[in-house]
């Protein structure tokens, strides 16, 4: 006979077993917490399973978008043959600069010879070199603006790309934050069946209380017998008086 | 030896006689007559019971509510209607002293039992009522029940052998006893189990001898469910000596007492 009682006061659960044999009992006690073992090990697999592997897909989400971020990055610097159009941009446009400032030098030597001495043989070299550096100028900004390969019309598609890795990465790192979050709140949330005492092996058979019963069916009885009695009584009152 | 048997049949036909003819006054051959003696207590029981029903839910403390007030109601009518029955019995049934065979004894045992079955029948109708209705739980065991109940009416009947005689002696008693046996409701054991109370009161509690007998009948009846406090020596071992004195004062009255 198996017989389990909730203890509202301590929060216990008592599993009792009767068996006719010791050995039977406690081998039913043990193999029925075994059986309890195992259920809440089901229930926690479960609770664990679901939140766990939503966290997860997600991640594994974020990361896919990550390497397919990166890749078309890659791709694209390739393509158009560009590592970092900014630092691009800024390098050419400091060589422009620095032609710029040095065809006015160039162009205020030329000015002042043509002042002073017209005739000077040096004039038309100097001359070549102003339209030279002009020139060099105009290939400058050319690589950064106004033709159709220049850096600036190349930017827009770069930086839709890097923004996508930035986002993805986020998003990655987000979804790991929840992932963890899962794990320790299912940690926290798991059941936990600790056995407070192990079913023991009892020496001798604790029941049954073969004098308790015979005098509970004697008192039952009697209890019985007089209830019966008073009904019989009460309707030999009514019967008719013949 | 043979003159104890004599008696013990001459005692028992008087008592069985005594019964029928209290039945009969009592309650009469209208209606449903003597099962009017369960009528008192079945409906205090379920009423209240429905009442705390549907004022506190279903269960309290892990026991079905129902079952509870069922259990600590039947007992505690049981002792009260007795004790106000046993005051005047004497008076009231004098010209039975007429007969040889009626001992004043007979008198008090008479309406203690008509009480004591009539509260028996009265558990056993709510028990299988609401044990069809699932309100009830089948006893965990019998013999924790039958024993607090027979602790119960040992101590019902030992109060009965003190207030009857007294009754006859003191008027202002008949005043008194409705508020006593009012005030004894918190020391019956009826509305609650020792476990749930403060420990200083629990062990104010404890000193009630019908304390213990309705915690043997509430483990009788709920099993593991509820922690009870009883011990099985201490509501004999009250009542035995307080018995003896009633026993005294009835033997008292009989002889003061006037016969017409």
């Amino acid at each position: 006979m198996v017989d389990v009682a909730m203890d509202h006061e301590t929060g216990l659960v008592v599993l009792k077993v009767k068996a006719f044999a010791p050995g039977d009992a406690q081998h039913l006690n043990q193999q029925l917490l075994g059986l309890g073992e195992d259920l809440v090990n089901v229930l926690n697999a479960r609770a664990e399973g679901k939140q766990v592997a939503e966290a997860e897909r997600r991640v594994g989400a974020a990361e896919a978008r990550v390497q397919k971020a990166r890749a078309a990055l890659g791709a694209y610097r390739n393509s158009e043959a560009l590592i970092d159009p900014a630092r691009q941009a800024q390098g050419a446009l400091e060589v422009a600069n620095r032609l710029v400032a040095e065809q006015a030098s160039v162009q205020a030597q030329l000015d002042q010879m043509r002042e002073a001495t017209p005739r000077n043989p040096a004039i038309p070299a100097l001359q070549e070199r102003v339209a030279a550096i002009g020139r060099a100028i105009a290939a400058q900004n050319g690589r950064v603006t106004g033709t159709s390969g220049g850096i600036a019309s190349k930017m827009a598609g770069y930086e839709r790309l890097a923004q996508e890795q930035d986002f993805a990465a986020q998003n990655l790192n987000v979804a790991n934050a929840a992932l963890e979050q899962a794990r320790v709140e299912t940690l926290r949330q798991q059941y936990y069946l600790e056995r407070v005492v192990d079913p023991a092996l009892p020496d001798e058979p604790a029941l049954p209380h073969r004098l308790k019963i015979v005098l509970t069916v004697l008192g039952a009885s009697l209890c019985l017998y007089f209830v019966a009695w008073m009904f019989i009584v009460g309707i030999l009152e009514h019967a008719p008086e013949d | 030896m043979a003159a104890l048997h004599q008696g013990w049949a001459i005692q028992t036909r008087v008592i069985q006689a005594l019964i029928i003819r209290e039945l009969t006054t009592r309650f009469g051959r209208e209606n449903i007559g003597f099962l009017w003696v369960m009528a008192e207590p079945l409906l205090f029981a379920v009423l209240v019971g429905l009442l705390w029903r549907f004022e506190k839910g279903p269960q309290e403390h892990g026991v079905s509510i129902i079952a509870f007030v069922a259990t600590g109601y039947l007992p505690l009518v049981m002792f009260r209607s007795t004790v106000q029955r046993a005051m005047g019995s004497f008076s009231a049934n004098s010209s039975l002293m007429y007969h040889r065979q009626v001992k004043i004894l007979d008198l008090i045992l008479v309406r203690f039992f008509v009480e004591m079955i009539g509260h028996m029948m009265a558990y056993l109708f709510i028990a299988t009522v609401f044990y069809a209705l699932d309100e009830f739980p089948w006893p965990h065991d019998f013999g924790y029940l039958l024993l607090g109940w027979s602790y119960y009416a040992l101590f019902t009947l030992t109060l009965a052998t003190i207030v009857a005689p007294l009754s006859e002696m003191s008027e202002v008693l008949e005043k008194v006893m409705p508020v006593t046996t009012y005030l004894m409701v918190p020391f019956s054991g009826a509305f609650f189990m020792a476990e749930w109370l403060a420990p200083d009161v629990k062990a104010a509690v404890l000193w009630s001898p019908p304390v213990h007998a309705m915690e043997m009948m509430r483990y009788g009846v709920f099993g593991d469910a509820v922690y009870p406090h009883f011990s099985f020596v201490y509501t004999p071992a009250w009542c035995l000596p307080v018995l003896m004195v009633g026993l005294m004062l009835c033997r008292h009255v009989r002889r003061v007492m006037m016969v017409e």
